[in-house]
């Protein structure tokens, strides 16, 4: 194993020829930027939905006929709060609106401001207004992104929704959502509950879905089976399945973005094989020398893979902290558009900075491993030349 | 495509491994064609160029050793991760056993670890030795831990591609449970029953290294790794956990346990590594204090929380 | 003891013709002699030095050196034997030119485990016997020819071989660096180590610590 003084020596020999790694070393960083960038942007996405998906009440009931979600009588609430371990139930009324001018889709949340609710975000959002204020006439807070297509198309203080009823609303705009709320939805519009019945067309007495919590884990299967065996034509989304189902969806999109960049990473290995075939007459003369003197070939070879593993961890290191600053200083231009999609009204939030052991990790395999593996074969053909046809 | 292969963690793995593949097989054909060609005590030229060959084979074969020891670890991790996708596994002990292939493959990759190690010091001596008196032995060596690499990497890709996130798997709880098993003669051991065997068995490896008989090593060592796997799992897991229905050799490598797991495991790879090298190799000293002290930290790490436990609480669990 | 028995070196030039550079040799030197092999350009003295430096194989004969074979070592010996045994002055300077002198008497010494106090104390012995101590910490490509000379005695003096080489040691230098280096030879020769040198200056035809005179012809010794 190498010991203190070769890897002094091995320090001294990269520095003082330093030029010579320069060109590979700057590849490498912008290959482990472009990585990291990837990665860091990947999950801190995730993270995001975790957090929101966290959240989320247990369970999500639905009444559910012929394959259709349809709406859910508001008397199922009592029937649920009936039943043993279950808890903050509640019901939410919800839907799309469609606005035409723009071609886009808002969400409309009904908030029932006299009930407990299921959420943090939500209960946060109303302890950060003025209820009584809010409730005096027909108001909304809506989130950046509906504000700034409203502002584009004049509607300054309110907007008039047209219900299915063919009757027409109008409902002012409050405010702004906070920024502290921590609801990063975009395209979203809080109102008063039964403001937002009117406005998607839902009957008096009933709602679009009923959630609740379940006090003790260990009790979700019971209390699904008591739910079901209550009323047949339901459906029950579960929070765990929700889960599930994002992070299938995310490693999908994540996974494919790694074989593209596989790709990339394997065009730059074989251009560094190439490079390091490629041996100057500098090395050449520096190994001999080493040769000379009395070198073992292994000793050459441990000395060249030190070489260029460091070199390939100045890149990463390098690279990572470009990385963090492009992604989370930067809100990564460009690369979130491929990623989100421009047009993603829904996520034009800011990055969530979230760095962990575990991408750096990976990012580390994913960089350092080929590398290492792809000098091999040109540093032994290196190192194995006779010093005397190099010395003549 | 399928969910699992999607994810980053196996898609990682599976291209290091890929790559891991691609130099051995470099490796291998070097060496081949080193077998091939080498006769023993020849001086002509072309035994001097084979020799330099080798150097290509011993390079790679060391930093392959190098990635993969660093592959295990992160192998474990990505098991506990698939097991947020996979429905019914708590921790990666459920990921693994939801198929056919998962115990081996990990199994494999400690054997290859092993393999490699143990060439690693048949190669020392070999270059120790002028003449190089095991030059052919530790090629063919090679090509050996080579197919075993082999099956390990078809194994794993065959792990991940029948893993499936649709069927529920059970874990922890339900495949360790003592009746699940009953086959197995040490699981109808009582608790302090398991315990008495184990430290009897360790007393047996002194007692071997002491006299410094490596057939009663070879058995002892074989048969200690053996219960100890099963005595961590099912006595003094359970102290790691605190928790007496607990039986997991998976949970303990997480954060929650500070990656106690990592410790205990390493320490006994380390110990039967020491014990397995003293027996293989006539050349290799036989060097008892090594031996016991291995076993001996493997026997502090598995033992520290079983008396923390009983230090703090006053009882047993 | 250097016993050569039988050496010949020959070579396949690019017409495929095969050159022979070394013919049957059969030399003898003692420990602490001192030699010097005279003959014109490409009448193999550098190929001999080169053979008894290991590093380069002879094509037939053996080279005994204290009563190993070194033919028949494989790579890895025979670059131990190099590094413990040898000291070579090379006829062009093989150094590091970017490093400093005392950094280049580093390279014989790092890949051995030895205490950095250790290190420190040979690299000081060698540079003063090298008599380029005052320019330890200059780095190479600012010296003249006399002082790259001086540091690659150094650097073949540092590990304390038993035997130094010397390939045309005076080729490049003036008259008054040729006398101090013969200085420095008279000193290596007092010291009792073997000493090979290389030249066809007639400098060392009348010197006093020559104990052998060996004139080399077309790849023989006469
Ligand atoms: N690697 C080689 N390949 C082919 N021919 C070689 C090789 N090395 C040496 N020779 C040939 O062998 C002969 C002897 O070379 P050598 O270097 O030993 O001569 P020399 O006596 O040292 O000459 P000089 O005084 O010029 O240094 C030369 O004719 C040279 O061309
Ligand atoms: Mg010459």
């Amino acid at each position: 194993m190498p010991n203190k003084n070769f890897i002094h020596f091995l320090l001294l020999l990269l520095v003082t020829y330093r030029n010579k790694h320069i060109s590979i070393f700057i590849i490498s960083t912008v290959v482990v930027a472009l990585l990291a960038s990837l990665f860091f942007i990947s999950t801190s996405i995730k993270k995001e939905i975790d957090l929101t998906l966290d959240a989320q009440a247990d369970f999500v009931v639905q009444r559910y006929e012929a394959g259709k979600a349809l709406s859910t009588p508001e008397s199922w609430i009592d029937e649920f709060t009936q039943i043993n371990g279950v808890e903050n139930v509640s019901a939410r009324v919800y839907g799309v609106h469609f606005f035409e001018p723009a071609e886009e889709y808002f969400l409309i949340v009904g908030i029932d401001f006299f009930d407990e609710h299921t959420t943090q975000a939500l209960q946060k959002l109303i302890n950060s207004i003025d209820v009584d204020k809010f409730l005096s006439k027909k108001n909304m807070i809506i989130g950046e992104g509906v504000k700034e297509l409203l502002d584009y198309y004049h509607y300054f203080d309110y907007y008039i929704f047209r219900p299915p009823d063919r009757g027409k609303e109008k409902v002012y705009i409050y405010d702004v959502l906070p920024k502290e709320t921590q609801i990063i939805s975009n395209d979203i519009i809080f109102m008063d509950i039964d403001e937002a019945r009117k406005v998607l067309g839902v009957e008096d007495g009933y709602v679009t879905d009923i959630v609740l919590n379940i006090a003790n884990p260990l009790e979700v299967q019971t209390i699904k089976r008591k739910l079901i065996i209550s009323h047949f034509n339901m459906r029950i989304i579960e929070k765990s399945a929700m889960k599930r189902y994002y992070a299938n969806l995310f490693n999908y999109k994540g996974g494919i973005f790694l074989i593209f960049y596989i790709v990339i990473l394997m065009t730059f290995f074989l251009i560094l094989y190439q490079r390091y075939s490629m041996i100057s007459h500098v090395d050449a003369k520096e190994i001999a020398i080493l040769r000379l003197v009395g070198w073992r070939i292994n000793e050459v070879i441990w000395l060249k893979v030190g070489e260029n593993f460091l070199v390939a961890l100045f890149a990463y290191l390098l690279g990572v902290i470009l990385a963090y600053v492009f992604v989370f200083y930067l809100n990564a231009p460009l690369l979130r558009d491929i990623f989100l999609g421009s047009q993603n009204l829904a996520h034009s939030a800011g990055f969530i900075a979230n760095i962990n052991m575990e991408v750096l990790g990976l990012i580390f395999l994913l960089f350092v491993i080929p590398f290492i593996v792809a000098i091999l074969v040109p540093v032994w053909r290196v190192a194995m030349k006779e010093p005397v046809e190099v010395m003549r | 495509m399928s969910d699992i292969l999607l994810s980053l963690e196996v898609s990682v793995l599976l291209f290091s491994q890929f790559v891991l593949f691609f130099i051995l097989s470099v490796a291998c054909l070097y060496a081949l064609k080193i077998l091939f060609h080498y006769k023993k005590g020849a001086t002509t030229a072309l035994q001097y160029t084979l020799e330099k060959h080798s150097y290509l084979v011993i390079v790679i074969i060391q930093v392959v050793l190098l990635i993969k020891i660093l592959l295990v670890p992160f192998f474990t991790y990505t098991l506990n991760e698939l097991s947020t996708i996979v429905p019914g596994a708590m921790c990666g002990a459920g990921v693994l056993n939801s198929n056919d292939y998962g115990e081996m493959t990990l199994f494999l990759k400690l054997i290859v670890i092993m393999l490699a190690l143990l060439w690693m010091v048949l190669n020392k001596q070999d270059q120790k030795v002028p003449r190089s008196p095991y030059f052919t032995y530790k090629l063919w060596f090679f090509l050996f831990i080579y197919v075993m690499f082999l099956i390990e990497l078809f194994l794993e890709v065959k792990f991940f591609t029948t893993l499936s996130t649709a069927e529920p798997v059970s874990c922890c709880s339900s495949i360790y449970t003592q009746n699940n098993e009953s086959k197995n003669i040490l699981l109808s051991l009582s608790f302090f029953q398991l315990l008495g065997v184990f430290y009897l068995v360790y007393i047996g490896i002194v007692v071997s290294a002491l006299v410094k008989n490596k057939v009663l090593l070879l058995i002892s060592s074989i048969l200690f790794v053996y219960i100890a796997y099963y005595t961590v799992i099912y006595d003094f897991g359970i102290y790691i956990y605190e928790l007496p229905t607990h039986k997991c050799p998976f949970c303990m490598l997480q954060s929650d346990y500070y990656y106690v797991g990592y410790f205990i495991f390493s320490s006994l790879f380390i110990a039967t590594f020491y014990a397995f090298a003293t027996v293989v190799y006539p050349f290799v000293k036989f060097d008892y204090k090594r031996i016991i002290f291995w076993y001996s930290i493997f026997i502090f790490f598995t033992s520290l929380p079983f008396v923390i436990y009983i230090v703090k609480n006053g009882t047993l669990l | 003891m250097i016993v050569m028995k039988n050496v010949s070196k020959s070579f396949t030039h690019a017409s495929q013709e095969m050159f022979h550079a070394l013919h049957n040799i059969t030399l003898l030197i003692e420990d602490g002699q001192c030699v010097v092999l005279s003959g014109i350009s490409g009448s193999g003295k550098s190929t001999l030095l080169s053979i008894v430096g290991a590093i380069m194989r002879p094509t037939s004969g053996s080279v005994e050196i204290d009563g190993n074979n070194i033919v028949s070592f494989s790579d890895y010996h025979l670059s131990h034997y190099r590094n413990k045994t040898i000291g070579y002055v090379t006829q062009s300077f093989h150094l590091f030119e970017s490093l400093s002198v005392r950094d280049n008497l580093l390279a014989p010494l790092v890949i051995n485990d030895l205490s950095s106090s250790k290190i420190e104390n040979m690299i000081e012995s060698a540079l003063k016997q090298a008599n380029i101590l005052h320019k330890a910490n200059k780095k190479v490509f600012t010296l003249s020819g006399g002082e790259k000379q001086r540091c690659l005695i150094a650097r073949a003096l540092v590990n304390d071989p038993s035997i130094i080489l010397c390939d045309e040691p005076t080729a490049s230098l003036d008259k008054k660096n040729s006398l101090e280096f013969i200085e420095i030879i008279r000193t290596l020769h007092k010291l009792g180590k073997t000493i090979i040198i290389a030249t066809h200056d007639p400098l060392f035809e009348e010197l006093d610590c020559v104990d052998r005179f060996y004139k080399m012809n077309e790849g023989t010794i006469e």
